[in-house]
């Protein structure tokens, strides 16, 4: 049984005032390259870094990442927001024990971004499931058809503009 | 040699549920194999847009419908990291309790079914069932449902233990221990189960991490990492445990990884259990769910490996998005890349040890 006390004193500090790049600079000194290279940035705690990148930059961004040890790709996810939809990167590093999570923002009427399966091959199924439920485009995917739902199925069902057939009531 | 095209599945009693595999065979020998899944897909994130944050707790049950209570657990831990709410010490404790004693119960399903995968039927899932149905009727005591339990539930936990739960529980891990020592030699005694896992779907260290996989997979092939040490959570970190790993990458350790982790999950849930505090069970929370705009993304440890929750919230009652990370869902991406070139037999031992529960691979 060890001693008692959590050891995210960041956390903490975070319910106080918001979290810098250069409070988590010490025990992270890659934050400073990553900054130059993304639109914008919110630390939510530690260990815990959202990031926003341009579709463009996206795939030179994950090599970036990828380089320094940010070996697992943990989730793929589409979000729509109404105005436009997003995907979301959750990148996490077994060595640094640290996420990062890419965030991109898509047009409605143009959703199509690069694929990251030629840098984690785990994004493969993911970016499968994200293009079956909100119709985005991943470009250079290898097999991107749909995964969960049947080959002959109409419109991307997690879109807020999706109808959802109601049953009637008997 | 022509190539011959072997639907197997949906289903099928080696599959594990409805999975249906596109095979291309050579003879005996595997060309590519191709999984088709969906078969059990429920709309779950969507259903769960139209859902109050507390009506989404019972549905999370129906995930990974052999270890329910991890995914209540999951999904709470997102939803507290939401509200900012920490549940007291005494809810943390339990949670470590049935968590640990989940994970058991799932390996224990997991070994057993891997023995009428390999063809040895009835033999070893007799054993273990054993053991399972024994946890399941604590569980029963402890929540009154055997597999949906709805137990781990916002700011804490649904129930204080019943009177005497916590010696019926030593009670039983004293008997656990014995128990897995004669599974080991089930196991490792028997000439047959070691010649058909031993060196069949090696997966090595470094495209496990590539190729997402995480839990007893990720483990198997010697990578020694684990959420509840990586990323700790609840109170794990009180507690003295290791991670355990297999060694080669083949069936054969992931097997062993589920054995040893069953012995490690008995040492958390003694030390928890010699530890436990007193005091509430369940923080206050309001009856209807408001958290703040935002959005968190949280991972816990399940049986079969990393469960993340990716929540956002539009501060309204219900989730403006939730995603499920689910381990099996990825865990079984694995399987073409490592099932090229197996004999059709062995297709099915390396599926069995990428244990996918279907409940949570379609969602």
């Amino acid at each position: 049984m060890r001693k008692e006390g959590r050891n995210d004193d960041n956390e903490a500090e975070a319910g106080e005032r918001k979290l810098t790049v250069d409070d988590i600079s010490p025990a992270f000194p890659l934050i400073y390259e990553i900054v130059k290279k993304v639109d914008g940035m919110h630390i939510q705690t530690c260990n815990k870094i959202w990031v926003e990148v341009k579709r463009e930059n996206l795939l030179d961004f994950c090599k970036f990442l990828k380089e320094h040890g940010f070996d697992h790709l943990s989730c793929v996810l589409g979000v729509d927001m109404k105005e436009y939809l997003e995907v979301v990167y959750h990148v996490w590093s077994y060595i640094d024990r640290r996420m990062i999570s890419i965030k991109v923002k898509l047009p409605y009427d143009d959703p199509v971004v690069d694929s990251v399966t030629s840098i984690w091959k785990s994004a493969d199924w993911h970016e499968r499931e994200t293009y079956d439920m909100f119709g985005i485009v991943f470009r250079n995917h290898p097999n991107l058809k749909r995964i969960l739902l049947p080959d002959d199925f109409e419109g991307h069902p997690l879109r807020k503009d999706f109808k959802v057939e109601e049953r009637g009531w008997y | 040699m022509e190539t011959v095209l072997l639907n197997l599945g949906p289903q099928h009693p080696s599959t594990h549920g409805v999975l249906r595999l596109v095979v291309e065979l050579e003879g005996e020998r595997v060309v590519n194999v191709e999984p088709v899944i969906g078969y059990l897909h429920r709309g779950f994130e969507k259903i769960c847009e139209n859902r109050r944050y507390i009506q989404i707790t019972p549905l999370t049950d129906k995930l990974d419908y052999v270890a329910s209570m991890s995914n209540n657990m999951a999904y709470v831990k997102a939803v507290e990291e939401l509200l900012d709410l920490h549940p007291p010490q005494r809810a943390e404790f339990i949670r470590v309790i049935v968590l640990e004693l989940q994970r058991i119960a799932s390996h224990l399903l997991a070994l057993g079914s891997i023995g009428n995968d390999l063809g040895m039927p009835f033999t070893l899932m007799m054993y273990t069932f054993r053991e399972r149905e024994k946890i399941l009727d604590l569980f029963e005591s402890l929540s009154g449902a055997r597999l949906g339990y709805n137990y781990i539930t916002i700011g804490g936990v649904m129930h204080d233990l019943p009177f005497g739960f916590p010696d019926h529980v030593l009670a039983f891990l004293k008997e656990l221990d014995e128990k897995i020592e004669e599974y080991e030699d089930l196991i490792y005694e028997n000439e047959i189960f070691i010649r058909r896992t031993e060196g069949v779907g090696v997966l090595k260290p470094n495209d496990a991490i590539n190729l997402g996989a995480t839990g007893p997979v990720l483990r198997g092939s010697g990578v020694k990492r684990d959420v509840r040490k990586e990323d700790p959570y609840s109170v794990y970190h009180m507690f003295d445990w290791k991670v355990v790993t297999g060694d080669k990458g083949d069936c054969l350790s992931r097997i062993s990884v589920w054995i040893k982790e069953m012995k490690m999950s008995s040492e958390i849930v003694k030390q928890a259990i010699a530890n436990l505090p007193a005091g509430n069970i369940r923080e206050k929370v309001s009856r209807v769910i408001r958290p703040p705009e935002g959005e968190t993304y949280s991972r816990i440890e399940s049986p079969r490996g990393e469960l993340g929750f990716h929540i956002v919230g539009d501060g309204s009652t219900n989730p403006y998005r939730l995603k499920i990370r689910s381990p099996a869902f990825c865990n079984l991406s694995v399987l073409p890349h490592i099932a090229k070139g197996v004999l059709i037999a062995d297709l099915i031992a390396i599926l069995g040890t990428l244990d996918p529960v279907f409940g949570e691979v379609d969602r």
